[in-house]
């Protein structure tokens, strides 16, 4: 099928469309500058709905058939012209907010931050997300398993079952406790318990502790996690009420930005030089230190975890072979010292003996792992090492 | 009062069609490339040294007698050496061959797991000065000729301190010497990385990951400006997503900035602790193996090489090796470009090769 045919016939639909919603815009700007003129609030959700549907109808007839690349493509393509009507549709509603403030000369300021925090909390989400059920343990405790249970099904599936207050047991609580172990004893008796000599109770102790400390860890990591996102979108909005006030004082000079280029650029680098303001800032140097490092307990909590399994399935764990490797890496310095040493000592031997004559070319030996080609020119070397490969 | 943004429809609408043909040209172009058609690093080369993972290539001359002091390249242990030889038209290494330069380069090798014990101290004292020590007697020459990239250039630099009778001139390009240099900067946007790697606890994610991967490495670059680098440029693309040559240009930069190898872990720890935390290189204070590395012993002839729009390594942090260098011959090459620009811009071309080549003659 030839998409780029089909997307021709798209282009004329999407230009009809682009033209209506256009001169839409245009003609509620013109009537914005009074600040008099139809709401915004109540004409854009209808703009973006008839966009959409015009759009998407296009979109549909242009790739049926198309190969993936040119599908995920022209998705692209929609999405992004999507997001810049959305750009248009955002600084529209902040302009007719803060019109009528700034031609009185009152505080505009505050209006257009209320209006830019309420904006990108929609734009971004509560941040919270996992957080926000929390307070409730066992709710949480339920997302952690499910983390868990991609990597060690059915192990976990005892864990998921449990029906006990987490909270309980991480203040002390013991029958909870009892509990959990019971369900994971369960399933260790009808997988592994049978072939291997485990102490049970002191197994599960040792596992219980673990898979706590990883929940806590987790939910660290959930914390700052969330505390990161609330920052970045207060930058955001910062960066937008920036921007904002740029066309004011474009506006007041009599400026004026006539392309979507040139728009879309004043906006991006408003944003990169906010975004560079914050991150010299002890606030988010101590937010990202803290980010990282929760994230990195978190991967090592994990890891404490896995490796009780690991070693249940008589498997090496991380840790073994990192010590594994170490060794072998001491060992390989060792032996290339010895080399060195055995090297130097053939020099001194050589030129102890002056009968026999030699050059710096012909006593190298210390490389024996190496592909040699000691004793040749540089050219010959060359030819050698291409030869050889 | 005027809202500022006068995009009258007709305008509007020129534009986005104009957009919109574009990137339709632009599929149809993409859709026709193969991962194969983009590549990097293509100037002839041949294996001459092998051990381990580290590979020495020595590149093919292009004139008859190349100059008698071979030229050696130390790369950074963070991407790849082909941004030095990113296509035909954009290649320090291929100048420098015209120039009548004789190369070396060293590829250290994609370090996995294993790997993560690697020490700075292996990088200096035993990789770099094997394959120094190998081109030495292979041309017969007591001394040759390095070249450092920038954190290359850093290793290179304590390399011609521990072993300063092995190096007859160190030349080094964008390579950070003071690394709280950035202080001193008068934009915030210069040394971000500097500043975050001096909050950072390295210990803590050493200990977790082993290997800081490639991809970590990639984001922190990327964070640095966040709508530049990750959006603007995409949006750019689309002014160029008709023109094949220019688009083959931009695949091939996305393709080096994106296929970077993982840093050794311990040898990054110590990075980051001795260098970007306690700015142990100029206070004389970094210890690789039985050394320290001291700046004053560095009395080779030095050409640091600077880029002036630097955000990454700022000047002040390179040109700083003036104050601390024991030799009574050092040069700086300015070159007006930025970190990368620095090796694929067009004036770098015209510039640095050159400029290097003429400097390691005069010197014989």
């Amino acid at each position: 099928m030839d998409w780029t045919k089909q997307a021709e016939t798209m282009m004329q639909t999407w230009t009809e469309a682009q033209k209506q919603v256009w001169g839409n815009w245009y003609g509620l700007m013109s009537s914005a500058a009074t600040a008099n003129g139809e709401s915004p609030f109540a004409f854009y959700p209808n703009m973006m709905k008839q966009w959409q549907e015009t759009t998407m109808q296009a979109f549909s007839s242009w790739t049926a058939g198309s190969d993936p690349m040119a599908q995920n493509a022209a998705r692209q393509l929609v999405a992004s012209q999507e997001a810049m009507m959305r750009f248009m549709q955002s600084i529209t509603q902040a302009w007719q907010a803060i019109a009528p403030k700034v031609e009185a000369g009152e505080d505009w300021q505050s209006v257009l931050k209320d209006y830019s925090s309420q904006y990108f909390q929609t734009v971004f989400g509560a941040p919270t997300g996992i957080m926000a059920s929390g307070k409730d343990m066992n709710e949480l405790w339920q997302f952690y398993m499910q983390e868990w249970q991609k990597m060690s099904q059915p192990w976990m599936q005892s864990w998921m079952q449990s029906p006990t207050n987490l909270s309980h047991i991480m203040m002390g609580g013991s029958s909870e406790l009892a509990q959990l172990s019971k369900f994971h004893w369960d399933v260790y008796e009808r997988t592994f318990g049978g072939v291997t000599e485990v102490p049970g109770m002191g197994y599960n102790r040792e596992l219980n502790a673990k898979l706590l400390r990883g929940f806590d860890a987790w939910v660290d990591t959930q914390k700052v996690s969330a505390e990161y996102h609330t920052m970045l979108t207060k930058t955001f909005s910062n960066a937008f009420e920036t921007f904002m006030g740029k066309l004011v004082t474009m506006s007041e000079k009599g400026e004026v930005i006539d392309s979507i280029q040139d728009l879309t650029n004043l906006w991006f680098d408003t944003i990169d030089d906010t975004f560079t303001h914050l991150y010299v800032s002890e606030d988010y140097l101590d937010l990202q230190n803290r980010l990282s490092g929760a994230t990195m307990i978190n991967k090592m909590a994990q890891q404490e975890v896995l490796e009780v399994f690991q070693e249940m399935l008589d498997m090496p764990t991380r840790s073994e072979l990192d010590d594994a490797y170490r060794s072998l890496n001491d060992l390989r310095k060792e032996v290339k010292a010895l080399k060195r040493a055995l090297k130097g000592q053939t020099k001194t031997v050589a030129a102890s003996q002056p009968a026999k004559k030699t050059t710096r070319k012909s006593t190298t030996s210390r490389r024996t792992t190496a592909k040699k080609t000691n004793g040749k020119s540089p050219e010959e070397a060359t030819e050698s090492a291409k030869s050889e490969s | 009062m005027t809202f500022p943004v006068q995009i009258t429809p007709d305008k509007a609408i020129h534009e986005l069609t104009e957009i919109n043909k574009k990137i339709i040209k632009g599929i149809e172009q993409l859709s026709t490339i193969k991962e194969d058609d983009v590549q990097v690093g293509q100037t002839p080369k041949d294996v001459v040294f092998q051990e381990g993972k580290l590979k020495l290539y020595r590149y093919r001359p292009v004139v008859e007698k190349p100059f008698k002091i071979p030229l050696l390249f130390s790369y950074a242990l963070v991407n790849r050496y082909m941004v030095a030889d990113l296509q035909e038209d954009r290649t320090l290494i291929g100048n420098l061959l015209k120039e009548g330069i004789d190369v070396y380069l060293i590829e250290w090798g994609d370090p996995t797991r294993k790997d993560r014990w690697l020490t700075l101290d292996d990088y200096v004292n035993d990789f770099l000065d094997t394959c120094v020590d190998f081109i030495r007697e292979q041309h017969g020459l007591d001394k040759i000729n390095i070249l450092g990239i920038c954190q290359g250039g850093t290793i290179a630099t304590c390399y011609s301190s521990l072993h300063p009778e092995k190096v007859q001139n160190l030349v080094l390009t964008v390579t950070p010497i003071d690394f709280h240099a950035d202080k001193e900067e008068e934009r915030e946007d210069w040394g971000l990385l500097n500043v975050w790697a001096r909050h950072l606890d390295i210990d803590l994610m050493i200990d977790a990951l082993g290997n800081p991967p490639a991809e970590l490495l990639n984001f922190s670059f990327m964070l640095v400006k966040p709508m530049s680098l990750n959006v603007r440029k995409y949006t750019d693309m689309v002014n160029i997503l008709d023109n094949e040559k220019a688009l083959m240009n931009f695949l091939r930069m996305e393709k080096w900035l994106f296929e970077g190898p993982d840093h050794p872990g311990e040898a990054y720890r110590q990075f980051v602790k001795d260098f970007f935390q306690g700015n142990k290189l100029i206070k004389n204070e970094v210890v690789l193996g039985d050394g320290v590395v001291d700046l004053g012993n560095i009395t080779m002839p030095v050409l640091n090489c600077y880029a002036n729009q630097d955000n990454l390594v700022p000047p002040k942090s390179t040109k700083a090796l003036a104050k601390y260098v024991g030799s009574d011959d050092y040069t700086e090459l300015e070159i007006p470009a930025g970190h990368i620009g620095f090796y694929v811009s067009g004036r770098a071309q015209k510039m640095l090769a050159p400029g290097i080549a003429n400097w390691l003659k005069e010197r014989g």
